[in-house]
């Protein structure tokens, strides 16, 4: 038995490869067998309370604790609503939101990921909860408004399949012998059945499935039991079915905008701005960006492909298909994917899977892996940051990812945001004339977001539009005033000039590191006067 | 330069919107029939001690259902119901010149009608808008940041806001909870709102209420908080450890009835 676990702590393809020849479902009962003797060793009986410190703890990583996208009114009878905005119930010393009981079914898993803190080879206590503890610690907490809902996952038991079930199951429970009407996100399982994950879907509000790594080649090295194919196919699922289900039933929960609600408006904005760009000068970047775009998502599609989506979820009348939506997650840092590379897989996910998010991870050295980078310096926080601002200027500004990035220049400036980063390199466009700029001009000005950007729209039929009107729409004069003109003026004699406007940003967010940082920095010195 | 005028009334909604009504009186009696020689200076006070001025007129306002009722029907009619939410949201702030700002919205509302919405480039109707944003952010904090105590069956809560947010987030614990009896008891203001299974929730204020006894029930335990305290700290990745963020996200005055902040 010891040459076993041995030979799986290693590497366990090469163990299973060299075991018996069976069908992938006996590689998984051999993997089983070894995991059971393992957890005979640690498992007792372990109160619920212990159970929900492993498994909380175990599921912490998992980044998504979002109770948005569905709006549900209460029923009158049982317990439960949701709103569309989400409610976040608490937030731990980190800063990260809990709104949802985030826990994992069991923390026995038969995979070993190597950035995974549940993976089969560590030695790590495991638990398991029972679908009924589940459900009643759910309803207890949701009772006194301690949480949205619940997020569930799990470890791999057995068998992908054998897991859904237990997932399905629970949730079912839940559902319909405990009436529970709130939140349920739950995680699909790479390598389950279309059906299963089917099933699940009509139950839950969200679902996702972990893309972990954004290239195919480091999932294979770091995630050897998943791949592309298995994570991607269940999403192209999801994706058909929330689509067929809209054409059912409407579309349902969608936000409706603040107060622009003509789309022609928005399409026409949309085409200025990039003949403005054109005209500018800066046509062949935009080209060049648009061409990097259709083959990152071609290579996206090309996984799904070959191996088309055997299910065509039909959908039945008010029986919601995944309503709010699925969302997945990436790690960053483990592997030496650019920040150009990620974006770009993100857009392309935006574009053919319609995510509601793509979350990022930095990446946390938790097995202290020597092939794996060390966090001993505390993990790459800002660059998180730095993705996030991205991926909410694809998902609401217009921007596409090739023109926040480069091949050349491959990652994010560290001292501005990459809205600013963009707006210096791109002069040529400003300074803009808050009186007459389209929608989507305004909002490629810093500190101009898309709630002011309405709001100015929305006044400047009434009035013209000076400085302190425009700052009490919330408008961010100190990152705007570089770049904006009210009535033909500017806010100050500011130049329009890169090095100039770029060391004035930077001073305003981080006085105290400009100035550690003395002489190294290459930006001309700042005087009060020019 | 005409002399300022300050109505002086409770600062409930009924009695703010009471004063409202009055205001509109002397405006049309005072300033032109459509009043268009009003230059803004009828002010309300909301607070009961208050510091006289020079060349002030003092009135005072009784409460009256009636004419509160007629204020809040002609806002909804002639200005929508978008509206009507925007008063209520800046008249439940805290602010002393919550009063003051609604009545100068509702003289240009009920001069230009509907679109005065969107003229955010004037001062009162940004402000109410300001007022009323500040308002439903701190009733949707509360959504989430209430905790209840489950106490023989019945769920209590006890919360401490700076605005009035209780008319603002009933609604929403009445249609989460519908199967439970639950009362939300606001240690600043005394009052509460009260919910008994499957029926309408009501306000209960100061005087039918005994907020003493409500806050010695909340004393007693619960033994679902240990359960939670022992998930929020496993949650925590002490690698990201960033606790200015979470005082950005959730500043301290908030914690102070959660059980997870509460050392037992």
């Amino acid at each position: 038995m010891a040459d076993i676990i041995k030979g799986y702590d290693s590497d366990m393809a090469n163990a299973v490869s060299t075991g018996s020849e069976g069908t992938s479902s006996d590689i998984y009962a051999d993997a089983h067998t070894d995991r059971r003797f393992k957890g005979a060793v640690l498992a007792g009986d372990i109160s619920v309370e212990e159970k929900l410190r492993i498994l909380g703890d175990a599921a912490k990583y998992d980044v998504a604790c979002t109770s948005s996208g569905v709006d549900r009114k209460g029923n009158g009878k049982s317990m439960g609503s949701a709103q569309s905005c989400g409610i976040c119930h608490t937030f731990t010393p980190d800063g990260r939101c809990i709104s949802l009981l985030k826990i994992l079914f069991t923390n026995e898993c038969i995979f070993d990921c190597k950035y995974c803190i549940n993976r089969s080879s560590n030695d790590v206590p495991r638990a398991t909860f029972t679908p009924d503890e589940v459900c009643r610690l759910t309803i207890e907490f949701y009772r006194r408004n301690y949480i949205e809902g619940l997020f569930f996952s799990s470890g791999i038991l057995k068998s992908p399949n054998y897991t859904v079930e237990l997932l399905y199951e629970t949730i079912y429970k839940l559902r319909r012998e405990y009436h529970f009407n709130g939140y349920i996100h739950a995680k699909a399982i790479p390598g389950a059945d279309s059906v299963l994950i089917e099933q699940l879907g009509y139950l839950t509000d969200r679902m996702s499935i972990n893309m972990e790594l954004p290239t195919g080649e480091s999932l294979k090295k770091l995630a050897p039991h998943k791949s592309r194919k298995s994570i991607l196919t269940p999403m192209k699922e999801i994706q058909i079915g929330i689509k067929n289900n809209r054409y059912m039933n409407g579309v349902y929960g969608k936000k409706t905008p603040l107060y622009i609600s003509d789309s022609s408006y928005l399409e026409d904005s949309r085409n200025m701005l990039m003949d403005n760009i054109t005209k500018a000068g800066y046509g062949t970047e935009l080209k060049k960006s648009q061409i990097v775009a259709e083959s990152e998502s071609s290579e996206l599609m090309h996984e799904t492909e070959t191996n088309k989506p055997v299910s065509n979820y039909v959908g039945t009348k008010n029986r919601y298909f995944v309503p709010a939506g699925q969302s997945t997650q990436m790690i960053i840092g483990a592997t030496d994917e650019t920040d150009y590379h990620i974006i770009n897989v993100s857009e392309a996910l935006y574009d053919n899977y319609d995510l509601k998010r793509v979350f990022y991870s930095a990446f946390i050295n938790v097995n202290n892996d020597t092939s794996l980078p060390s966090t001993e310096n505390g993990p790459e926080l800002l660059r998180e940051h730095r993705l996030y601002q991205a991926d909410w200027l694809l998902r609401y500004y217009g921007f596409k990812a090739g023109e926040l990035l480069t091949e050349d220049r491959p990652y994010f400036n560290k001292e501005i945001d990459p809205k600013c980063d963009w707006a210096v390199r791109h002069l040529g466009l400003f300074p803009v004339e808050i009186n007459k700029a389209d929608y989507y001009t305004l909002l490629r000005v810093p500190g101009i977001g898309v709630k002011s950007a309405r709001r100015i729209i929305a006044s400047r039929r009434h009035s013209k539009l000076d400085f302190n009107d425009i700052k009490r729409m919330g408008v961010v004069l100190k990152r705007a005033l570089y770049f904006i003109t009210c009535q033909g003026k500017m806010m100050y004699d500011t130049k329009l000039e890169e090095n100039y406007i770029t060391h004035h940003l930077i001073y305003n967010e981080r006085p105290d590191r400009m100035m550690a940082a003395g002489e190294q920095i290459t930006y001309t010195q700042m005087s009060l006067f020019d | 330069m005409d002399n300022k005028i300050v109505l002086v009334c409770d600062g409930t909604i009924d009695g703010i919107f009471t004063a409202i009504f009055d205001g509109f009186v002397i405006r049309n009696q005072r300033y032109g029939k459509k009043g268009e020689h009003y230059r803004d200076n009828i002010h309300i006070c909301t607070e009961p001690d208050y510091n006289e001025e020079l060349f002030t007129e003092y009135i005072c306002i009784e409460t009256d259902y009636e004419k509160s009722f007629k204020t809040a029907t002609s806002i909804r009619k002639k200005l929508g119901e978008e509206a009507y939410m925007f008063v209520i949201g800046a008249l439940c702030h805290y602010s002393p010149d919550r009063a003051t700002m609604v009545f100068g919205f509702l003289v240009r509302g009920f001069k230009t009608g509907k679109k005065v919405l969107q003229m955010l480039g004037d001062r009162y109707v940004i402000c109410i808008m300001e007022l009323s944003r500040k308002t439903n952010n701190e009733a949707h904090l509360f959504k989430g940041f209430l905790r209840f105590k489950d106490i023989d069956g019945t769920l209590y809560g006890v919360i401490s806001p700076k605005c009035d947010v209780i008319p603002l987030i009933g609604d929403h614990f009445d249609e989460r909870y519908p199967n439970e009896n639950w009362i939300i008891y606001d240690k600043k203001r005394k009052k509460a709102a009260i919910h008994k299974k499957y029926e309408q929730w009501i306000i209960v204020s100061d005087n039918n209420l005994n907020g003493e006894y409500l806050e010695t029930i909340y004393e007693k335990a619960d033994d679902y908080s240990q359960m939670w305290r022992t998930f929020y700290e496993a949650l925590y990745i002490k690698e990201r450890k960033n606790e200015k963020c979470q005082n950005n996200l959730i500043p301290k005055w908030y914690r102070k009835n959660m059980v997870e902040f509460l050392k037992e």
